[in-house]
């Protein structure tokens, strides 16, 4: 099967069981609500009877975010004005995945990141085992039976990935950066500049190959009904090496769809100044439908990589009967 | 063909001299002819001193101080070095990367003196002596002093002779040497200022620049070839021989010398021309690599040249050089007379930043090159002055400066995201720096005495800015201009003191801003203008007796509904005291205006009417820059939840991508 195929197939499938987007939509956006509501007191107390609140809903204070910054502490320090872009949170999230700084926002936010971390684990084995189930229409009472028999193999996995992440971030991204700025200490700053960047495109495919080969442990942990989760990522890893060029297509064409959407998305939403209600209730309209989005594309990846794997595996089948 | 341009090359000098105004205006104290030679292997400059110092005025002297500053270089007890260490992380100030080859020194071989018309030379290297005018300082060797054998009288002069070695160190605040490029500043004994009996001749700091006598100075340079130099004045003439380069620079009215040599270098001349302003020829001394951007440089060069001319007063000299300096080297942003650095960064090439830095230290040829303070002392006048002359200069060129948000950021390197439709003016930015290090300090003392670098940095340039932002707020923009203009015109070639400043905003200023000087140069007192309360209620209905007290002259009147008590407290909750406009917004949208002098702690207006107020704004306008709160200006009667709800909105779809980023690794 070649990619193409892989990622149509892989878009249908999902598109069976797209009961399962809404659900997980449902567990960001409340987990989500919990905080903005005493954020949005905070705020409120801090700017609603200032003169500040007309250069807040017109674009940004510097006035106001220069004293916040100093004094405030909690929820209010992590707003800024790149958030007024649409690329603010694009940039972020790509910040995040290139150098691991997930504290930079709070504890309190990070553990209910990890919370959501935890949910997704869980929900990622239901959204699994219905795709590779044969009968493929969604059933709630399956998908949740299915999600609490894989999520102890499912937590290995990601405690395992996150281990070696940790281990990108904490000690080999320090050690390639620092050499870097060590060997270009007397450069020119555009050699300087591009050095670094291509270090972080380095990271940035480490990052990638670590994902793609979790995403097939995952995968093959519930269509092969394997019982380890190491022996999950040990098959991933060897399947994605002698499938070097479909599995890393396949991979890279779903990044290209993600950051088109992302684009599309984000460009949409800096076009976008919501200085009245009705304005703000399309951008909060378009930002849902771009974490729905997300979330659709991050299914996908389970979907086109599960009917690659699929495909691969009947071929090889057929091949050791032949 | 040689006739006629013989007579264009008459017609061009002619035309050259009427327009330029060359500066003879100073008192020249000091008469330096140097000649020096770059070894570029053992990084040294071997050179030749002949010094004419003549007496300034005042009591005889028998001693003479001298910088000395390449000894700043020379080990870790000097001050310079002592004092970096005290601000770095252990393990991580610049002399603990030295390797010992890469320290710098300066050694006096010989100096003599010829006092009056004694052609009988006489030798001081015996009498040198490493101290200030203030003392030794522990084993710092920066400042000298040698003693002549009689003191002489104001109005006499002496010659005096060095022969000299400067060694010049891993290229290191200012001076030094990276690769194949020399920068040599503070590189030859320099006299120190000898100003109301008392000699100003300071130890090389970490903080704090530098003082130095107006005079003229001749230099010839021996380079090796496949160098480009560039220098303070203007080249007079260059002969090549033997692989050397032998360039003769001269300069007129200028209170220091630097120079440069570098490879891979290019240069560009352009002339500055403006119909109210005499021409100026620029030199750009631009990196290879670097040369892209020189029309963006020359460009900002003359948006300094236009505007601080016109503000102040014209640039007067012939040429003024600008210097590329390699990225790291330390060496960029840094003025010298008729010359300055700049470094171009990915970062600051990617933005406004290199215009604003081109700017300032275009700027500083005014604010230190012609009106030129201890800055030492005083940094503030100069640094302070010209900061508030850069944002203006800038924003008067590029307009409002886009925000800019900067991802992955390292040593050179970032990804700058822009946010649209986010611009600010630079004095918001000057704010922006001050507000953390408000309180720490106070702007008007020493270099050496701010609680650290930053305290420095934002006390000399950022908060004095703003005091003068300050001042042109309450005083407007043409009052303050001509104290600007008459401050620059009354100490141009002259070295004032923060009391001719000061003097000089007396002289104009229609009121009175003696204490508020005080306040914000000489104490870290808080300025904070707020609007604490803003209420319009219905009216307390008139009830009680009214008239005269007899049977039937009271009344019970009934209030009319209609009329409401409107109430605005406006608080002044720091120590700096200024009068401030008090704006009120009614809710049919008719404006009232009121000035509170800022004398008590508070200030209430009261009236009643049948309009109710929507907000009320102290200082509406910003004018006071120094504020910390300005935020807490304008305050609305009623609070409204659309600001909150927009950004909320905005906030919890960041907070969302979040949640989805950590699924990634799930």
């Amino acid at each position: 099967m070649n990619i193409v195929s892989a990622l149509k197939q892989g878009l249908a499938l999902n598109q069976k069981n797209i009961k399962i987007v809404p659900l997980i939509y449902a567990v960001n956006f409340f987990l989500a609500l919990i905080f903005a509501v005493p954020f949005f007191v905070g705020l409120h107390q801090s700017i609603g009877d200032l003169g500040v609140r007309n250069d807040l809903l017109q674009g940004f204070s510097l006035e106001w975010w220069s004293a916040i910054e100093l004094d405030a502490d909690g929820l209010l320090v992590t707003l800024r004005p790149a958030l007024a872009s649409g690329y603010g949170a694009l940039f972020d999230n790509a910040q995040l995945l290139l150098t691991g700084g997930f504290k930079s926002f709070g504890w309190w936010i990070l553990a209910f990141g990890v919370l959501y971390l935890v949910v997704s684990v869980f929900l990622n084995g239901g959204a699994i085992a219905l795709y590779a189930d044969e009968k493929r229409t969604f059933s709630s009472s399956r998908f949740f039976s299915s999600a609490g028999y894989y999520f102890h193999h499912f937590v290995a996995i990601t405690a395992t990935a996150i281990l070696l992440y940790f281990i990108l971030y904490k000690v080999i991204s320090p050690v390639i950066l620092n050499s870097v700025a060590g060997w270009t200490a007397l450069s020119s700053p555009r050699v300087v500049w591009w050095m670094n960047f291509a270090v972080f495109l380095v990271i940035l495919v480490i990052v990638l190959l670590l994902n793609l080969i979790m995403d097939y442990a995952k995968i093959i942990l519930v269509v092969e009904k394997k019982n380890s989760a190491w022996m999950a990522i040990a098959s991933a890893a060897k399947f994605a090496a002698t499938h070097l060029w479909g599995t890393t297509g396949l991979y890279l064409l779903l990044s290209i769809l993600a950051i088109v959407i992302s684009l599309a998305f984000a460009g949409l939403l800096t076009v976008l100044h919501p200085s009245d209600v009705i304005v703000l209730f399309i951008v909060f309209s378009v930002q849902q439908a771009f974490i729905f989005a997300k979330i659709w594309m991050r299914l996908n990846y389970y979907t086109a990589q599960l009917s690659y794997y699929s495909d691969a595996q009947t071929n090889v089948r057929k091949l050791r009967k032949v | 063909m040689k006739k006629v341009c013989f007579i264009v090359g008459i017609f061009l000098l002619l035309n050259s001299a009427k327009a330029q105004i060359e500066p003879t205006a100073c008192q020249s104290v000091v008469d330096y002819h140097i000649s020096a030679k770059l070894n570029p292997s053992l990084k040294t400059v071997e050179g030749k001193l002949m010094l004419r110092w003549t007496h300034p005025g005042g009591r005889p002297v028998a001693e003479l101080y001298f910088h000395a500053y390449p000894n700043a270089f020379k080990n870790s007890s000097s001050l310079l070095f002592r004092e970096q260490a005290r601000w770095s992380k252990p393990g991580k100030s610049q002399i603990e990367q030295f390797q010992d080859d890469e320290f710098g020194y300066m050694d006096i071989q010989s100096c003599t003196a010829q006092l009056g018309r004694d052609l009988q030379k006489i030798d001081l290297r015996p009498s040198l002596e490493y101290r200030t005018p203030n003392g030794k300082v522990d084993d710092d060797e920066t400042v000298f002093c040698v003693t002549l054998p009689r003191p002489i009288n104001a109005g006499e002069s002496v010659v005096m002779d060095f022969d000299f070695t400067t060694k010049l160190p891993r290229s290191i605040l200012r001076s030094g040497y990276q690769d194949n490029f020399f920068f040599v500043s503070q590189w030859y004994p320099k006299i120190g200022v000898l100003e109301q009996d008392l000699w100003h001749c300071e130890p090389y700091h970490r903080d704090g620049e530098f003082y130095a006598n107006f005079g003229s100075f001749s230099v010839d340079l021996e380079i090796p070839s496949g160098y480009q130099v560039g220098a303070t004045g203007v080249l007079q003439d260059s002969l090549v021989s033997d692989g050397f380069v032998k360039y003769r620079f001269a300069q007129n009215c200028v209170h220091d010398f630097a120079w440069m040599a570098g490879k891979n270098y290019r240069m560009r001349r352009h002339t500055f021309q403006h119909p109210e302003l005499p021409p100026v020829e620029l030199i750009l001394l631009v990196q290879s690599f670097n040369e892209p951007l020189a029309d963006r440089i020359i460009k900002a060069t003359e948006n300094a040249l236009k505007y601080y001319g016109l503000w102040t007063v014209p640039y007067p000299y012939q040429n003024l050089t600008i210097v590329d300096a390699p990225w790291r080297s330390n060496i960029g942003g840094m003025e010298y007379p008729t010359l300055f650095t700049i470094e171009v960064t990915q970062e600051n090439r990617a933005s406004l930043s290199l215009e604003s830095l081109i700017v300032h230290e275009c700027g500083h040829q005014f604010w230190y090159g012609m009106v030129a303070n201890n800055e030492a002392q005083h940094a503030w006048l100069d640094e302070g002055i010209n900061s508030f002359t850069e944002a203006r200069a800038m924003n008067a060129a590029y307009g409002l400066l886009p925000q800019q948000s900067i991802y992955l950021k390292l040593d050179g390197f970032g990804i700058p995201l822009t946010i649209p439709g986010l611009a600010y003016h630079a004095r918001l930015r000057q704010w922006r720096d001050f507000l953390p290090q408000n309180g720490r300090d106070i702007i008007d003392q020493p270099s050496s005495a701010f609680i650290d670098h930053r305290s420095y940095m934002t006390n000399s340039y950022t908060k004095a800015a703003l005091v003068m932002w300050t001042l042109e707020g309450i005083l407007g923009e043409e009052t303050f201009s001509q104290i600007i203009k008459t401050y620059s015109q009354r100490f141009r070639f002259a070295h004032p003191k923060p009391e001719d400043f000061i003097q000089v905003v007396k002289e104009i200023s229609p009121i009175d801003l003696n204490d508020f000087l005080h306040r914000a140069l000489q104490t870290g007192s808080r300025c904070d203008y707020a609007v604490d309360r803003v209420e319009s209620r219905p009216a307390i209905a008139e009830k009680g007796f009214f008239g005269e007290h007899e049977a039937g002259a009271s009344k019970k009147a009934t209030a009319d509904e209609k009329l409401l008590w409107n109430s605005i407290v406006v608080q002044r909750r720091g120590e700096v005291i200024l009068p401030v406009d008090i704006e009120i917004t009614l809710e049919n949208g008719e404006t009232i205006k009121h000035q509170w002098d800022g004398q008590s702690l508070w200030h209430r207006i009261e009236w009643s009417g049948e309009v109710g107020v929507q907000k009320a704004a102290v200082d509406p306008e910003h004018k006071i820059m120094l504020d910390v709160d300005l935020a807490n200006n304008t305050r609305y009667r009623q609070k409204s939840i659309s600001a909150s709800l927009k950004w909320t909105s905005l906030w919890m779809g960041w907070l969302q991508h979040f949640f989805e980023v950590l699924a990634f690794f799930s």
